[in-house]
């Protein structure tokens, strides 16, 4: 987790931009999203996202871990599920492969809008370029995809 | 043979060998009244000085100190004493110990016990910053000469040095030692002592800006040429930008008037008077008012409405949101034997304008009628059961009060019934009208800062549920740490800490099981 830290420190901006977006993060408390600092890192976060309502994932929780770049915001940060998440997008180390954390990543977004963009992506999967072939293929026929996401889920958090 | 010499220079005529038994004598004897000297200073000053005469023949003033230093503390950091007692005898002992003892070292072995007494109380910054304002007081004074800027720390080094330029320099005595981490208050002037009590003087800047708040909004006038000069000299003493808030205050004040006026004048030519003055504030800078809200009567809402209107369409982008509970409402009251006028709080207000289509009304009608709490409405009756305008007839039942004989005596009766101890009484422990007012202005302040706490607290809350929802459970020091860590300004202490989080735990928002707190 602690692989980035090495980086240069981190310049007081980048704390500062970092320090206000928790702050109007947790006034905000949008629904089914948290995150925050560990203790000894401003820079490495641990984001919590719950399964929308209606979807297949309703009722589920996934942990997040959010690697801030020295140079955050113009650099994207590095995020990966530490819970593990069946899912199209994501493989089973945790990568998720979201167009917003790469090639499409902007100064403008921020930690709320990047675990509200996760949030949705769970259960509104891009079957086009899956990291997961089998959770893609399975994805239409919704009922089996639920039975297999549960039994993965219930394997791995217990 | 140094004090010998010593002597001559004060008392050359006097005789070598007998002077120094004489001297020690008689200021052995003084010592003892020291403290007492101190209380009655300046008028004790012809004494000190004969003292000082004395003292110079002593081998060393640590037994003065020593004597003083009990004698305080037996007779001043009681809790008997008022906080700003101790602090009067403390400014007296700073002056008549500089005059004993140029060198200040009895001064900063006494005044330790003192420091670290006013330090436990709570309203030391209170008391300072009152006195500093008042413009008869030494310490204003202090606050006019403008010595300099007040430093958190001083820079030790130089300071240091110049004293050891100077052949006069002796190192403190051990005792002495610890209390000033900087020679340099040595010289300081009585204000930056006090101050220097904290370590960080944010809570005089705080204290300030909370009365000063408090003073303009009892402004009706929006005149504030005192509270400017107070500003200024208070930007000379803490540098300027701790006073930022301060000057925006001072600023909402004097934009409030000119808008008042243009309200005024737009509501001329509409052909209809304006009986309303409002003060405008911008609620970033200003101490949050969070007042609790009742049902304005229908007259005095309209006015309200009205005035709102008018600033409404002289401002298009803008809104006002009042805060009924400040303010001031001048009524005409006119009863069967007597008729006055009265300058009261608009809830105040309120209270009596619900009796005027009903001339008897119960606390719960009262409620029902203001659309507010009975713990909100209770000092309110009561401000009228004292001025005799309104009785209670029979428990929690009460009526305008239209001749004054009668009200008195029914008054009395409704004082007694009270002392009987039932809660939904109303009437008080008799006392004079202006304590009733008193009263009253005290518990809105302390609802002000009460809820300024808790609005604090609900940022706290946030930060703690991202917490644990990220983290688990949490112990109380891991939590009391990451709010440090990540919560800018943030200084609750751990008790403070574990007070929210027992109350939290009561409201059953929160779990502590073996130590850790966990989300509900």
């Amino acid at each position: 987790m602690s692989g980035q830290t090495t980086n240069a420190a981190p310049s007081a901006a980048v704390m500062k931009r970092l320090q206000s977006e928790l702050m109007s993060l947790m006034m905000a408390k949008p629904e089914g999203i948290s995150a925050f600092p560990r203790p000894d890192n401003m820079l490495n976060w641990i984001g919590t996202i719950k399964g929308a309502l209606g979807t297949v994932y309703e009722g589920l929780e996934y942990k997040l871990g959010l690697q801030f770049p020295a140079n955050y915001p113009f650099t994207a940060p590095t995020i990966t599920f530490i819970t593990p998440c069946w899912h199209p997008n994501v493989d089973e180390r945790g990568n998720i492969c979201l167009d917003i954390l790469k090639e499409k990543w902007s100064a403008i977004y921020n930690v709320q809008s990047i675990l509200l963009s996760l949030q949705t992506l769970l259960g509104d999967p891009n079957t086009a370029s899956p990291l997961n072939g089998q959770a893609a293929q399975l994805w239409e026929n919704q009922d089996e995809y639920k039975r297999i996401l549960l039994k993965h889920y219930r394997e791995n958090t217990q | 043979m140094f004090f010998y010499r010593f002597i001559l220079f004060h008392r050359q005529h006097q005789c070598k060998t007998t002077l120094p038994t004489a001297s020690s004598t008689f200021s052995e004897l003084r010592m003892g009244e020291l403290f007492s000297m101190i209380i009655d200073f300046p008028d004790s000053r012809p004494a000190i000085d004969d003292l000082r005469q004395c003292v110079g023949a002593m081998h060393n003033m640590r037994e003065i100190a020593v004597t003083l230093r009990s004698a305080v503390q037996q007779r001043l950091l009681h809790p008997g004493a008022t906080t700003s007692d101790i602090l009067t005898q403390y400014i007296s002992t700073i002056r008549c110990l500089r005059l004993l003892d140029p060198s200040s070292t009895v001064l900063e072995i006494v005044a330790r016990p003192i420091r670290d007494y006013l330090r436990l109380r709570d309203d030391t910054v209170a008391c300072i910053v009152q006195d500093m304002v008042s413009e008869e007081s030494e310490l204003f004074e202090d606050l006019a000469s403008g010595q300099g800027i007040i430093m958190d720390d001083g820079p030790e080094g130089i300071v240091y040095d110049e004293d050891c330029a100077n052949k006069d320099w002796e190192p403190l005595p051990i005792e002495a030692k610890s209390v000033y981490r900087t020679a340099q208050r040595r010289d300081a002037d009585v204000l930056s002592l006090l101050v220097s009590i904290y370590d960080t003087k944010d809570v005089f800047v705080q204290e300030f800006e909370t009365s000063l708040s408090k003073r303009l909004l009892a402004c009706a006038d929006y005149n504030t040429a005192r509270e400017l000069r107070q500003v200024e000299m208070m930007k000379l003493r803490f540098g300027g930008p701790a006073m930022e808030r301060c000057e925006v205050m001072l600023k909402d004040i004097s934009d409030s008037k000119r808008i008042n006026q243009n309200v005024l004048d737009a509501s001329r030519t509409q052909h209809a008077e304006m009986p309303l003055h409002a003060t405008i504030v911008s609620r970033q800078f200003w101490a949050p008012v969070q007042s609790e809200s009742f049902a304005m009567p229908p007259k005095m809402a309209a006015i309200r409405d009205r005035y709102a209107g008018v600033y409404e369409s002289l401002k298009p982008a803008r809104k006002l949101e009042w805060r009924d509970t400040l303010g001031k409402v001048t009524i005409n009251i006119e009863l069967e034997d007597r008729s006055f006028e009265l300058s009261v709080r608009p809830s105040q207000a309120a209270v009596l304008f619900a009796f005027q289509d009903l001339p008897r009304l119960t606390l719960d009608e009262l409620v029902l009628a203001l659309e507010c709490s009975e713990e909100f409405l209770l000092p309110r009756v009561r401000f009228w059961l004292g001025r005799g305008v309104l009785r209670e007839i029979s428990d929690g039942v009460f009526e305008i009060a239209e001749t004054l004989g009668a009200s008195n005596a029914t008054n009395d009766s409704a004082i007694g019934n009270n002392s009987v101890g039932n809660s939904r009484h109303v009437g008080a422990a008799a006392q004079s009208d202006h304590e009733y007012e008193g009263e009253d202005d005290d518990l809105e302040s302390t609802t002000a800062t009460a809820d300024a706490r808790s609005e604090a607290l609900r940022v706290h809350f946030n930060y703690i549920v991202g917490m644990l929802t990220n983290f688990g459970p949490l112990p109380l020091d891991r939590i009391l740490s990451m709010l440090s860590m990540f919560l800018p300004g943030e200084n609750t202490t751990a008790d403070d800490l574990r007070n929210f989080l027992a109350m939290m735990v009561r409201e059953d928002r929160l779990d502590l099981i073996g130590g850790m707190y966990k989300l509900k």
